[in-house]
């Protein structure tokens, strides 16, 4: 093809670049003083004069080769021969993109994601066009949201990667408008969050996978919020803070109450990332979240909450100086009717009580234990079961040896759940055994002594079942226990330790036979080798 | 809200090239690992001497774990490894090590037992301050800091050099886990746009440790210290770093006694 760059017919063009295509690990490894003359030649296939079929499988090749090089060793070869071609790349996939061809696009995306690592500057010197091409595709909702998803990963890694780079590139204003037009445009619910990260929990909000669509397959929503999280993680809080926090507070004075809701979701968000500034300015901050916990409608109310319990969660211990004005308010959206702020105000609940002193508690204490238990009692849900679980071990934590009083009672109902057997009750047997390890060292090792002995025998029978998730509540447990009871947790030790030593020493990553026929054995060394798993 | 960096804790599948082999990556079994390796420090710190004919198998699968790929296990081993001197302490030494600040010429407190943990705790924790995820570092300094005001001085002289050249690399942010920018291609840090990283407290904590352990005999480090030290306090710094400072600077003023008050002529104008 090199030698005949004059031969117009895009047959033949098309078939050479496939046959690139197939050959780029050979070029790179054994051919690599043809570098610079390819490019010469992906530059001119890309060009607006070339059919586009020719086009498309050229940035196919391309992108693979890009791909494949992208790495340290080469990376100054991509900097120096193939970070012109940026442009022309991105000229394409966009046509593609408006074309509705998203073979192109998605081969175009990872190529980006790819190169978001490398240190070479092919990315570096055409940052701005980058993102505005995965804002494009992300922002399309032509496109299928998988596609979309990966233009939201090109995001997120370019924050990961460069994090300084892609603050100072003067985009982060469009990227943090687009992420926010997408909740405010999608009806869904923006404190999924916590729903999202259990999905056990689907079922207790009426959304049974119905077997189509894929477990765990992304929303607008999610995606938005999962790429904002990142940035504010990520970013320096300097490019982000700002952005994020003036179109919050614009929105939540909108008169939309879908506005509003991508206003307090998205503060929300950011909180675990830039914590740092939003305890510095969380007097103005907690009077929007205040106002929107009040909001007329329901779905900014259930957005505040997650917010609270974000902040709750990332900003102590400076928010708990407003805990007479938080907890009456999660007080009162423990009886609302839908199941999600239910659970969510549980979870602000045992955020904020964690760190809560028996001072700040105890005005509560007591409608607080009733109330969490009564909603135990009385829920068949499991996300609000779990929950409050969780929030009667955060406030015995905060009650100290307050709690003592209740220890009889909360026992009572925990020792019910963790005599649960049922699979899909794992989570909740397990949730009970950490309330008691909490309760433990709230009590201290005297009022705590009669609960001992059962509590150890839950931890123990969980080992005895294949369920690492139980395992995990078990060892918690162990850790939990043998700090309140001291020398008096040493007789188990001789049975403890062994399980726990060969749980330490197990690999997490072995390879497995995918294919019986075909036994190969020499990569599989190889990998051994490469990933340290052995 | 949390993400894991480079790293997906969902359950992951890999295929070679030849298709013949999938890498199952069992990650449920990362954070019951993790869980596990808490409850042996837990169990080790706080049931005393009946841990110590546990302490040799126990270091062993620590010492393995601080070699795991993963980031999260690697930096839950170095919070579990101090846990470890503490049976040998409670068996040998009734539960306390009585140490003079800054003495090393009187006989070594120390049992041979505890000594020889000791210095199997710091060799894996000093390896650690090298890693290049920053939690993990920070782990590793606490755990220093707890072994050496545990132990003392004795504990610390024989890795004192070491010890401190990788605190001042790490003041100096220069350390691997600090060199990110440069693997990935990003612009080099700059102050005005530099956040607080949490785990350079324990960084700044374990400066002050060196003066509490060591007394007068750190002063004569002060001119190399106090310059990366203080760069965190610069009206550029975010808030965080600058009471950081601050915190560190009060502590090595109470424990060394007045005498950083010598080195105000270095202190002064990078405040």
């Amino acid at each position: 093809m090199a030698a005949d760059p004059s031969n117009s017919n895009p047959d033949a063009q098309e078939l050479g670049f496939y046959l690139l295509s197939e050959m780029t690990e050979t070029i790179v490894e054994h051919m690599s003083d043809q570098l610079p003359g390819l490019a010469q030649l992906y530059t001119s296939a890309l060009s607006a004069e070339t059919p586009s079929k020719v086009q498309n499988t050229a940035l196919k090749s391309l992108g693979q080769l890009i791909s494949f090089i992208a790495d340290d060793e080469e990376s100054d070869l991509v900097s120096k021969y193939y970070a012109p071609l940026i442009p022309g790349l991105l000229g394409v996939a966009d046509q593609c993109r408006q074309r509705g061809d998203e073979d192109i696009v998605s081969v175009t995306l990872d190529v980006l994601y790819d190169l978001s690592f490398s240190p070479s500057e092919a990315i570096a010197s055409h940052l701005v066009i980058v993102v505005q091409f995965a804002l494009s595709c992300i922002a399309d909702d032509n496109l299928e949201m998988g596609v979309r998803d990966s233009a939201a990963l090109v995001i997120a890694t370019l924050a990961e990667a460069k994090p300084k780079m892609l603050g100072k590139c003067g985009m982060v204003d469009s990227i943090v408008e687009t992420l926010f037009n997408l909740i405010e445009n999608s009806n869904e619910s923006a404190a999924g969050a916590l729903f999202e990260s259990n999905p056990a929990w689907k079922e207790d909000e009426g959304l049974e996978d119905d077997g189509d669509a894929p477990y765990d397959s992304p929303t607008a929503t999610s995606m938005a919020q999962g790429t904002l999280d990142m940035l504010a993680c990520e970013l320096p809080k300097k490019f982000i803070f700002g952005p994020v926090v003036s179109r919050a507070v614009a929105r939540l004075s909108s008169p939309h109450a879908n506005h509003r809701k991508a206003g307090i979701a998205c503060l929300g968000v950011i909180a675990e990332g830039c914590a740092e500034p939003l305890r510095e300015h969380l007097p103005d901050v907690m009077t929007h979240v205040f106002s929107a916990a009040g909001d007329a409608d329901a779905q900014v109310r259930e957005c505040a909450c997650f917010c609270l319990g974000q902040l709750s969660e990332h900003c102590q211990p400076e928010i708990l100086a407003y805990a007479n004005q938080i907890l009456p308010i999660v007080f009162a959206l423990l009886d609302d009717t839908t199941v999600q702020v239910q659970a969510t105000s549980c979870y602000v609940l045992e955020m904020f009580c964690e760190r809560l002193e028996p001072d700040s508690v105890r005005p509560l204490l007591d409608s607080l234990v009733r109330k969490l238990a009564g909603m135990l009692e009385g829920s068949t849900k499991r996300s609000v079961q779990e929950m409050a679980v969780a929030a009667l071990a955060a406030t015995a934590v905060a009650a100290e040896d307050e709690f003592a009083p209740y220890i009889q009672g909360v026992s009572a109902l925990m020792m019910k759940l963790m005599e649960l057997r049922d699979e899909k009750m794992y989570t909740l047997r397990g949730r009970a055994l950490e309330c008691m390890g909490h309760i433990a060292i709230a009590v201290g090792k005297d009022t705590f002594r009669p609960f001992f002995a059962p509590t150890m025998q839950c931890a123990c029978e969980g080992l005895q079942w294949e369920s690492t998730e139980l395992h995990e509540f078990a060892y918690a447990a162990f850790a939990n226990l043998s700090k309140v009871m001291g020398p008096e947790f040493a007789p188990i030790l001789g049975e403890l330790v062994p399980h726990l030593v060969k749980v330490i020493d197990t690999d997490e990553g072995q390879l497995e036979q995918a294919d019986d026929e075909e036994k190969v054995t020499i990569p599989m060394l190889t990998y051994q080798r490469e990933l340290q798993l052995i | 809200m949390s993400q894991e960096g480079q790293f997906n804790l969902d359950d992951s599948e890999d295929e070679d090239e030849e298709g013949n082999f999938v890498l199952n990556v069992r990650t449920a079994l990362f954070e019951s690992k993790k869980g596990a390796i808490t409850a042996i420090g837990e169990m080790a710190q706080h049931t005393g001497a009946a841990y110590v004919p546990y302490l040799e198998v126990s270091m062993q699968v620590l010492q393995k774990a601080t070699k795991n790929w993963h980031p999260l296990i690697r930096s839950q081993a170095a919070e579990a490894l101090p846990s470890m001197v503490v049976p040998s302490v409670a068996a040998n030494h009734d539960g306390e090590i009585t140490w003079e600040k800054g003495n090393i010429s009187g006989p070594n407190p120390m049992s041979a037992q505890t000594a020889a943990i000791v210095g199997a705790v710091l060799a894996e924790l000093l390896t650690l301050m090298d890693d290049d995820d920053k939690d993990t570092v920070g782990k590793a300094c606490e755990g220093i800091q707890s072994v050496i005001e545990l132990c003392g001085p004795h504990a610390l002289a024989p890795v004192a050099n070491e010890c401190l050249q990788k605190t001042h690399t790490l003041l100096s942010r220069k350390a691997p886990c600090q060199l990110e920018e440069e693997v990935y291609g990003d612009e080099p840090v700059e102050d005005e746009e530099d956040d607080h990283d949490t785990f350079m407290t324990s960084v700044c904590d374990l400066c002050g440790s060196f003066a509490r352990v060591m007394g007068s005999h750190f002063i004569q480090y002060l001119p190399q210290f106090l310059p990366p030290l203080c760069s965190f306090a610069k009206s550029s710094r975010p808030p965080s770093d600058r009471s950081m400072t601050m915190g560190c600077l009060g502590e090595l003023a109470q424990e060394l006694e007045g005498e950083i008050f010598d080195h105000a002529s270095i202190m002064l104008p990078l405040l």
